[in-house]
């Protein structure tokens, strides 16, 4: 071993020589002559067509990574006041005062805004964050790269899909700044308590624009989702068939089924709330005696409201994950220099989770009253699920068996989203049970459940997709070494964060209290051990930032195929063309995961649009 | 200010420092011939070691908090008799989920580790296995049946006791941003209620043929001087349209109000079922070994009623009653003794966010002998007992309607 030492050995093996031949096979020289299926470069661009109101892919995709980075920054710092409060409740923190004003008189928070505080962060992480901020950029990267598409089906109506996203944006920070405070329901905003501005001051105006920028943002979803759809059944290149996208593409493609089948139903809840709220309707609302006042609203259902908001609800939480699943496995098999394994049952599990997570919303309504029969059947439902999902994280623990394993950072998300997800999944079997549900539901356990399965798991591989496509995004390399700072201390203190919360969960602390070292004074010292875990992860995000920004400017410049990967997207030249290849498209003669065959070649991978050798075809006589 | 001044200029300084290091570090590199994204084989193998290691951490975390925090100290035993089922459900459950936990992150880390990047190697082209795939399918599948299968049992023993002619009906009440407990009294009938009922002195809205009374002559009252305000215009636009709305309301109500009038004197309902019953604000007093039937309601906005040592749990929601029926079978002062604290209280949480003082909203629960339960009840004063003083308060007679 130790004759390596100074050997810099990984580098030969990640070195471009070999796929520079690659590259030329492709070069536009070669394909001049093909200018027939060419498109778009032509027509001059100004500086708004090209990166304000662009209609390629590449740039809609970076616009959304980037209004998705500055959402999830806002998204943090509200999580780092209201973890001030959690780890020195009452303490006078002037920091708090500075950002926040009237809402941290003498430097604490006020217990109204620690609840609109834990409502925007908690829309703003799912929401903005992780729906918009990582199927947006994913999807509308890779799409069209990995399928050989010179844009999307309509470039068009991705903009307008940008621009929704973005409206939808504002709306939530202008909310923030309304004089009696933003929502303050609680992300999932159950009516009555948002339906009545005399509950809560967050029920007023701060409501409204709540209500309306998830409503932009639903007409965002459609509209991207619709573009994806099409986009994956259409545009594929020739010899893509279904069975030789890579699993980005699948997670995409079944992510945006998922979001318009669900999306609407809550576009449906909202709008009976705000009906609700203006119009005197009672869908939601019956026998409420509210600031001295008896309602004339009876016969609405509460409950009705829950139904609608979970069955959107609990598919949202695929639409999350899903996306980072499919980049985790492309990354793990890149890296790992293996093919995925179980290509095919990766693909079923994903569509058998798809399909379950639509019978499955009840298991956030153990307690409101529901029949226990339904409560047995979503019992069942729900447990249904950790199968495929255990299917998956075999599969990708076997992926790294007898690999060839380089730690990009890239790769170190990827295998962190792995453990988080088995982490998180397994409380999920517990949570599932209504029996056991009902004394942990909406305690610290379920806060943990889902932050570490969920939001930790997707944020990791919405950095896994960052760091191994940037080269793609922006042509340039991210710095390595800054890399593993934010990865190792992100992981630290991510499970810092979360894991801790299981055990106050099963002692019985409530979430979304202010306070609660009265009654459960024994976890002070965790509290603020969680906050300073919260701090020092929020701050190493500014790591990521830094490095990021600085990247896109001054990083080293990207080679054609840093990672020397199979799929179609490294074909395309570094500098970006409105169109994606100057040439002809390239034809697809194999699946994506060719890595490491036992061929006696000396490279490890097989570009997807190489044709077969007469060896290959002589062994598989049916293609 | 200035704080912030400097704060600001600390950060710039940091970053303006990090880019000229960082533009120093590549092209150093650069100048010993590496490709910036290249990862050097020390590097690799430093990731691999880490992620090793953070095995041990993950697992001693683990340890830790599970030696600190998994005990009677912090989750006492249930305190209910379906509570104990569940607590071993929940362990049956922490084993398989504990050793799904212990298998798959070793599996992965060590994976991760030993199949670090050797250029002397190359990895073996390893796509699927059916049989293999078969076997991780079949074997969560019948670890989830299992567990299915005895979660339903459970959970059919906690949502369909015994029926027991025994069971206190109880009635748990919650507004923002408190409690109220209502016992059923000596009928063990709780007696109908109204959101239309309610006032300040009747917080639950209660009916009896005082109550109505009550009510009426306050809610007639209200709309007189409301429908004066209004008539008198004297209201900038947004009050008019305010009083305006409240004088709807108040119309509705009393008309709803009139209604159980009606149905008093016509003899169609007696509304006596609530005459016996006890209000209590401040702790919530329990007999050991009985059932108690919980029949829950809310004012407002959605509450949720969370007594967490006996593993009971049910939203409160406005315009529906839900139920929750338990067993208590350790009384407080047992408790104290096994957890060797004095101050040991069972307490009552509200468990759906509310508004701003949600997390205040508690009320301490006691379990004791079903003679101390006794005593203690007696002592307490009836909902007629409760309105008649208000009714002689406000000069009205009482028992108004005595003429069926
Ligand atoms: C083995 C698979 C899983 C099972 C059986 C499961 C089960 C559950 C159950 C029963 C709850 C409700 C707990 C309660 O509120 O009392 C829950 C909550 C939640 N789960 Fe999962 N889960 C699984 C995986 C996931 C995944 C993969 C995600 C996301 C990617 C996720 C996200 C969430 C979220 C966001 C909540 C809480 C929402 C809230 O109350 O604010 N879960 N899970
Ligand atoms: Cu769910
Ligand atoms: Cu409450």
């Amino acid at each position: 071993m130790s004759e390596h030492t100074n050997n810099p050995a990984v580098e030969g093996h990640l070195g471009h020589e070999v796929h520079e031949s690659h590259a030329v096979h492709h070069g536009h020289d070669d394909h001049a002559h093909h200018g027939h299926d060419d498109h778009g470069h032509h027509h001059k661009e100004t500086f708004i067509t090209k990166y304000i109101f662009s209609q390629d892919h590449k740039m809609i995709a970076k616009q959304f990574l980037i209004t998705g980075m500055f959402m999830g920054l806002v998204g943090m710092m509200l999580s780092i006041f209201f973890r001030l409060q959690l780890g020195w409740p009452g303490q006078s923190m002037p920091i708090l005062e500075t950002f926040l004003g009237k809402w941290a008189p003498d430097g604490v928070l006020d217990p109204n805004f620690y609840l609109a505080a834990v409502t925007i962060h908690g829309t703003i992480l799912v929401f903005m964050v992780l729906t918009a901020g990582l199927s947006g950029t994913f999807s509308n990267l890779l799409i069209p790269l990995q399928l050989g598409a010179r844009d999307m089906a309509s470039p068009f109506l991705n903009m307008l899909s940008y621009w929704f996203f973005f409206l939808s944006s504002l709306l939530m920070m202008v909310s923030l700044f309304v004089e009696t405070g933003p929502a303050s329901a609680g992300w999932t905003i159950y009516p009555p308590l948002s339906a009545l501005p005399e509950a809560s001051p967050g029920s007023g105006l701060g409501m409204t624009l709540w209500l309306f920028s998830i409503i932009a943002f639903i007409v965002s979803v459609l509209m991207g989702g619709l573009n994806y759809i099409t986009t994956v059944m259409n545009l594929r290149t020739k010899g893509m068939s279904m069975t030789r996208m890579p699993l980005t593409v699948w997670a995409f493609l079944i992510t945006a089924t998922l979001g318009l089948l669900s999306f609407p139903v809550l576009l449906g809840a909202g709008l009976l709330l705000l009906f609700d709220r203006s119009m005197g309707t009672s869908f939601y609302l019956s026998d409420i005696y509210v600031s001295g006042q008896a309602l004339e609203q009876t016969g609405g259902s509460p409950v009705l409201y829950q139904h609608l908001f979970w069955f959107l609800g609990h598919p949202e939480v695929y639409i999350i994950l899903l996306p980072s699943l499919g980049i985790t496995s492309e990354v793990l098999a890149v890296n790992a220099r293996k093919p995925i394994f179980g290509y095919r049952a990766m693909i079923g599990s994903m569509l058998a989770i798809a399909f379950l997570s639509f019978i499955v919303w009840g298991h956030h309504m153990y307690v409101t009253g529901m029949d226990p029969l339904l409560g047995s059947v979503f019992t069942f439902t729900t447990l249904l699920i950790a199968i495929p999902s255990a299917i998956k994280a075999f599969n990708y623990i076997t992926t790294l068996w007898k690999g060839n394993i380089v730690f990009t950072p890239a790769m170190l998300f990827a295998i962190g989203v792995v453990s988080l997800f088995i982490t998180g999944g397994l409380t999920g079997i517990i949570l599932a049970d209504s029996a056991l549900d009902v004394n942990l539901h909406h305690t610290y356990f379920v806060v943990a459940h889902f932050h570490i399965v969920m939001g930790v798991a997707s944020m990791f591989g919405t950095f896994a997709g960052v760091y191994h496509w940037f080269p793609k995004m922006f042509g340039r390399m991210m710095n390595k070494k800054l890399g593993y700072l934010h990865f190792w201390v992100t992981l630290i203190s991510a499970y810092g964060v979360f894991f801790p919360m299981h055990y106050m969960g099963l002692a019985g602390v409530p979430r979304r209290y202010y306070q609660n070292f009265e009654f459960f004074s024994g976890f002070s010292d965790l509290n603020m051990v969680i906050s300073i875990f919260a701090i020092v992860g929020g701050l190493v995000q500014l790591v990521f930032v830094f490095n990021f920004f600085y990247s896109i400017f001054k990083g080293p410049k990207a080679p054609q195929n840093p990672w020397n990967s199979s799929t179609l997207e490294w074909t395309t030249p570094v500098k970006h063309l409105h169109g994606n290849w100057p040439g002809e498209i390239p034809t697809v003669h194999r699946w994506p995961y060719d890595y490491s065959l036992p061929n006696g070649e000396e490279r490890d991978f097989i570009p997807q649009d190489e044709p077969l050798s007469e060896k290959e075809k002589q062994a598989e006589p049916a293609h | 200010m200035l704080l912030n001044l400097i704060l600001l200029a600390v950060v710039l300084l940091a970053i303006i420092t990090s880019a000229r290091l960082l533009m120093v570090f590549q092209f150093a590199a650069e100048l010993r011939g590496k490709k910036a994204h290249e990862i050097s084989e020390s590097e690799n193998n430093m990731n691999a070691l880490l992620t090793l290691l953070s095995l041990v951490g993950l697992f001693s975390m683990f340890f830790y908090l599970t030696a600190v925090y998994y005990n009677e100290k912090y989750i006492p035993g249930a305190a209910s008799e379906h509570g104990v089922e569940v607590d071993s459900l929940l362990n049956l459950n922490f084993y398989v989920i504990t050793l799904a936990f212990f298998i798959t992150q070793i599996l992965l880390m060590w994976f991760a580790y030993k199949y670090r990047y050797n250029k002397n190697r190359r990895a073996t082209h390893y796509a699927h296995n059916n049989k293999l795939e078969m076997i991780w399918t079949v074997i969560p599948a019948i670890v989830m049946a299992v567990l299915v299968l005895k979660g339903l049992i459970v959970w059919n023993h906690t949502t369909n006791p015994d029926p027991d002619k025994n069971t206190l009906n109880l009635e748990l009440y919650a507004r923002q941003f408190d409690w109220t407990a209502r016992y059923s009294g000596k009928d063990n009938a709780l007696g109908k209620a109204s959101y239309t009922m309610i006032n300040e002195g009747n917080i639950l809205g209660l009916i009896s043929s005082d109550a109505i009374q009550e009510q009426l002559s306050i809610v007639r009252g209200d709309s007189l001087v409301t429908d004066s305000t209004v008539t008198l215009g004297f209201l900038p636009a947004e009050k008019l349209d305010q009083e305006k709305t409240r004088l709807r309301r108040l119309i509705h109500q009393i008309r709803t109000v009139a209604e159980f009038e009606y149905q008093f004197k016509s003899g169609t309902e007696s509304y006596a079922a609530s005459h016996d019953d006890v209000l209590v604000r401040d702790t919530i007093v329990l007999p050991v070994n009985r059932p108690v039937k919980l029949h829950m309601r809310a004012q407002d906005v959605i509450h949720s009623a969370y007594l967490p040592h006996f593993r009971v749990h049910m939203y409160c929601v406005p315009g529906s009653e839900t139920y929750f029926a338990f067993k208590p079978i350790t009384t407080t002062k047992e408790m104290k003794q096994k957890l060797n604290d004095p101050e040991f209280e069972y307490r009552l949480y509200c468990n759906n966010i509310c508004g701003a003082t949600h997390f205040n909203m508690m009320l301490p629960v006691r379990v004791v002998s079903e003679k101390e339960y006794a005593a203690w009840l007696a002592a307490k004063k009836t909902f007629d007992d409760e309105t008649k003083t208000r009714l002689a308060k406000m000069g009205l007679k009482t028992n108004f309607a005595n003429n069926h």
